[in-house]
């Protein structure tokens, strides 16, 4: 016998999805019940496509009729959840989203809720932190108490392996809501998470939990270090594998670069990363969304929210530093499929990188302390361009040293800069101790799935503290069958050749440090690079040559001529060739840049000087360092010839001893500048 | 989670984001109080148990649940206020003084936000307030007074206006002892000064408001601000007074007839005009420096030993000169 309740929400599951004979999983009646009737505070546990969104849409209509305040759902990915908000229109809950993208819709959809027209409202963790939207919008949309949503809840902990800052201001916020009904759901998160979550929103918090594990993912493990054997296998799997997929890539290079090398191979791929417009993104993820593409590959921006249910297979080219975020990753494959695959493949350069991320997550604590001390003695807001000026440390570095300063309220923004709050402060060694060291277990841990002999499933589960995760049958440990496959060597070959052949552009500077246009008369035109530092193909041997040997090789001469007559051929063409000269090793790029200049047939000439010596580029972090290190450092010898020149250099970096060096010559009457590098140093950083 | 008394205090009294709407006064809030000790037992309440439950009359009532469901606004707005380092103090909070309650009874604000060390509001402090215009006798006098105050272990509490609250407020510092400044007004703009942003960051000043953080300033403020100084204060000494009028008068006479707190006046070089009719309505006359060791009479118990006068002898001011919130 149902009770009146739960009548009332099962006529409104039926109207959510179509089907009149639809039932509750019993979790999500539970769910429901404690939100609507007990205002609870509740976590729910559940793996992608159980139907969390149901448990918040029916939550919110049975709220809305009994006179609450329009819901508020917090979420990191709205763009793609269009088909849910389609979905909530069945059973007349009206919502909105309010975003970057629809500025326009913004007095509209104000309009509404002033006129009580919205049931929920849609946003992200970003657009609540925005100091307009909160002073001006935020009074009037929840200026009524009702339902709180924060989706994929796992990102409050910093123990998680998606901490977001913006996540921290909200858990901060719950705080101060007692008595207000909150639901907060995840498809990710152990004990350890689970607990950091608990401890931060208070102990108040009902937490409903299910097996996260997945049923119908054939997971599989290749151990193939070399990167050129690995696009082998991808080639070949791909020209097999029926239906649509995500490769996902530890870094933003190697998402380009096997999404080209698929494309060269006839299957179409499409690389996909965070700091791609956000249209691109959206076009790309529509794209796969309606099999319009076959494979997207993606560093782990490609994340939550994302939500394809026929998707036959995800395959990772690098192993991710923890399980938890394997999971997360795989577990996007076919939930609505019988069968999918979860392959992930592991190379040499993987505990590289995991190593790097790892470091590079919790900013030294002498630069933290020393931009906290400085912004105290300012009192006013600080701007990021001062804040270069200041310390010497790379964009991404300081804008992650900023957001951990933020969340643990040291500083805080005010319009364009920022200020240090007016609460004590000191750097948290603990914190980042503790993370550190779980992190280096989470690693380990993916070590330990790679190497395993059991069911990987089960692995997983254990990993989430599933209770009891029972063998899948259906992994390569299960029925001891591997995807491995004999390498045609003929695309090995071609693959090694794709490896080195990624040669880079350099964009010219636009921009001196403090803002002021270059004028175009002393400005670079756009670059080549032959290879990235120390990685596979040619940047072996830039490394050797330059750190072993003290000479680049005729190799490298012939692969640079190759790529600039064959493949680059700028217009007009240089006359001319020059170097940049290094006190360091004094004969090491002019003797490269006379052959170079030789093979192309075109007159070497010694013009520039360096008089004076500058700490290596690689140790200044910003553009304001790297400028004022090398600007006073070079002087030009005339005659200079007139025509187009091609400036050659060993490493590019942060670019400013070119766009120094070119504006110089072009002062001095130089034609064009085409600068020309052996590697790009850029390969430090990774995403 | 935050206690829900102090939450509910907060969305009764609070006028931010209150367009529309009517926050309780002083005197109302505590007039409910009287019928509802913990008003957190009212959130989630519709009219109807308001009136039915807690008996409150019906306007009152559609009043207190408009204001109450404001929740998620508010809260969103003490996070951004805390993450500053500007905390929002009730009467059910620790650090909120005890004095205030006990000496302005319906007048007690029931919100107080306050940035720095909280922990001085439970110390002992001496108030010292006076007009803005004041005399280079005045000045001297304000200065010595805040220096003894230091001396005897006492916090310097005044009102951070130009002239003798900003000259005992400097000399209390520098004598390296603790300060309260009770502002009247926009205590978010007060806390850019970068003196002030300074002597919190060394734990030794506390500046609060009885208002929200961004009010501007009005006379009814300065007044409504007077009150606390009396009332945080163990006694608050008058250095210059005009008469029958300027704030410094109205506040001292408000505070002997009221019973905020205990008034001592200057009876010396520098006074005001309005000094000897003080010392007529009840303020207690202090004729020289040396005598307010005995007039102050809390002699040691419960004043920590005052690392003060000689172990930094070279303070920064507190504030430049005129920098604070002066309005003449």
């Amino acid at each position: 016998m149902k009770d009146k309740f739960e009548l009332e929400a099962l006529g409104l599951l039926r109207a959510l999805t179509g089907d009149a004979a639809a039932d509750f999983r019993p979790d999500q009646l539970d769910a429901i019940h404690r939100l609507v009737a007990l205002r609870e505070r509740v976590l729910l546990v559940q793996r992608t496509g159980w139907g969390k969104s149901a448990v918040y849409f029916i939550a919110t209509r049975m709220l809305r009729d009994r006179d609450a305040g329009p819901t508020l759902l917090v979420s990191p990915l709205l763009a793609l959840m269009r088909n849910q908000i389609e979905a909530a229109e069945r059973m007349e809950v009206r919502a909105v989203t309010i975003n970057s993208a629809n500025r326009a819709e913004w007095e509209e959809v104000e309009k509404k809720l002033e006129e009580d027209m919205v049931d929920i409202l849609l946003i992200s963790p970003e657009r609540l932190a925005n100091q307009r939207f909160r002073n001006e919008l935020l009074p009037t949309i929840i200026g009524r108490s009702g339902l709180l949503v924060i989706d994929e809840a796992h990102c409050i902990s910093d123990w998680g392996h998606d901490f977001r800052p913006d996540y921290r201001r909200i858990s901060r916020v719950l705080d101060f809501l007692p008595g207000v009904p909150l639901l907060c759901c995840t498809a990710t998160a152990n004990d350890r998470v689970i607990e950091d979550i608990t401890n931060q929103l208070g102990s108040g918090l009902r937490i409903i939990r299910g097996p996260l594990a997945r049923a119908g993912l054939r997971l599989h493990v290749l151990e193939i270090p070399s990167q050129a054997e690995r696009l082998t296998w991808l080639a070949d799997l791909l020209s097999k594998v029926e239906g649509t997929g995500v490769i996902y890539c530890l870094t933003v290079r190697d998402a380009q670069r096997v999404a080209e090398w698929l494309t060269s191979v006839g299957t179409q791929a499409v690389p996909y990363w965070g700091g791609l417009d956000s249209d691109d993104r959206i076009e790309t993820e529509q794209a796969l969304l309606s099999n319009g593409i076959k494979v997207v590959v993606a560093t782990s921006a490609l994340g939550m929210g994302f939500d394809k249910p026929d998707l036959s297979f995800v395959i990772h080219y690098q192993a991710p530093g923890s399980p938890i975020a394997y999971y997360q990753q795989v577990g996007r494959a076919g939930r609505e499929l019988d069968r999918s695959w979860g392959v992930l493949l592991s190379g040499r350069e993987d505990a590289d990188i995991q190593d790097y991320f790892i470091h590079s997550a919790f900013p030294p604590a002498r630069l933290a302390e020393r931009v906290v001390s400085l912004l105290e003695r300012r009192a006013e807001p600080v701007p990021r361009d001062v804040l270069f000026q200041w310390v010497n440390v790379r964009a991404g570095q300081l804008e992650n040293l900023l957001k951990n300063l933020e969340v643990e309220g040291a500083i805080e923004r005010e319009g364009n800069g920022w200020r240090r709050t007016l609460q004590p402060w000191t750097f948290d060694r603990n914190r980042v101790e503790s993370v550190t060291a779980q992190r280096r277990t989470e690693q380990t841990q993916m070590l330990e799935y790679i190497r395993a002999n059991g069911c990987r499933m089960r692995l997983l589960g254990s990993y989430l503290d599933d209770a009891d995760p029972e063998p899948c049958g259906m992994c390569d440990n299960c029925t001891g069958q591997s995807l491995v496959t004999r390498f045609d060597p003929a695309i090995v070959q071609r693959a090694v050749e794709h490896l080195r052949r990624v040669e880079l552009t350099i964009g010219p500077r636009k921009q001196w440090p403090d803002r002021k246009r270059i004028p175009e008369d002393l400005g670079l035109e756009q670059g080549r690079v032959l290879a990235v530092w120390g990685d596979s193909g040619w940047g072996t041997l830039v490394r050797s040559g330059k750190l072993e040997e003290g000479r680049f090789s005729e190799q490298l001469v012939a692969a640079a001529a190759e790529l600039i007559c064959a493949r680059w051929t700028p217009e007009p063409p240089p006359t001319w060739v020059t170097s940049v000269p290094s006190l360091r090793i004094p004969n090491l790029v002019q003797d490269f840049a006379a052959r170079l200049a030789e093979s192309i047939r075109l007159p070497y000439k010694n013009v520039v000087e360096k008089v004076r010596d500058t700490e290596q580029q690689k140790f200044m972090q910003n553009s304001h360092q790297q400028y004022r290190n090398v600007r006073d450092a070079f002087e030009i010898q005339p005659p200079v010839p007139l025509g187009p020149v091609l400036l050659v250099d060993d490493i590019v970096d942060s670019k400013w001893t070119l766009t120094v060096v070119g504006g110089k010559l072009r002062d001095a009457g130089a034609g064009l500048v085409y600068p020309f590098a052996l590697a790009d140093a850029a390969g430090r950083t990774l995403s | 989670m935050r206690n829900e008394d102090s939450l509910a205090t907060i969305l009764l009294v609070s006028r931010m984001h209150s367009k529309g709407m009517q926050p309780l006064s002083a005197p109302e809030y505590w007039k409910l109080r009287e019928v509802c000790p913990r008003p957190g037992v009212l959130l989630g309440r519709t009219e109807e148990q308001l009136v039915s439950d807690h008996g409150l009359g019906r306007k009152l009532a559609s009043r207190i649940v408009v204001l109450l469901n404001r929740v998620r606004a508010i809260a969103f707005e003490l996070e951004k206020l805390e993450h500053s380092g500007i905390w929002t103090l009730t009467p059910f909070d620790e650090y909120y003084s005890r004095h205030l309650q006990d000496r302005l009874r319906s007048k007690a604000p029931a919100t107080v936000h306050a940035a720095g060390a909280i922990e001085l509001f439970e110390k002992p402090g001496i108030g010292v307030v006076g007009s803005r215009d004041v005399s280079p006798e005045g000045a001297e006098v304000a200065k010595d007074i805040a220096a003894k105050a230091v001396e005897l272990g006492f916090s310097l509490v005044s009102g951070g206006a130009r002239g003798v609250d900003q000259l005992a407020m400097n000399a209390a510092f520098q004598a390296g002892g603790n300060v309260i400044g009770v502002l009247a007004d926009s205590l978010v703009r007060n806390l850019r000064n970068p003196d002030v942003r300074r002597a919190i960051y060394e734990d030794r000043t506390v500046m609060c408001t009885p208002y929200s953080p961004e009010t501007p300033f009005k006379v009814w403020t300065a007044m409504g601000r007077n009150k606390l100084i009396y009332a945080l204060s163990e006694i608050t000494v008058v250095v210059a007074s005009g008469t029958h009028r300027g704030g410094t008068w109205s506040g001292a006479t408000e505070a002997l007839e009221k019973g905020f707190g205990r008034v001592g006046v200057w009876r010396g070089p520098g006074e005001g005009l309005g000094n000897n009719l003080l010392e007529e309505r009840g303020a207690q006359p202090i004729r020289s420096i040396d005598e307010l060791e005995a007039v102050w009479e809390v002699g040691g118990q419960d004043i920590e030993e005052n690392s003060g006068s000689s172990s930094r002898p070279e303070q920064a001011s507190l504030f430049e000169e005129s920098a604070l919130s002066g309005k003449s």
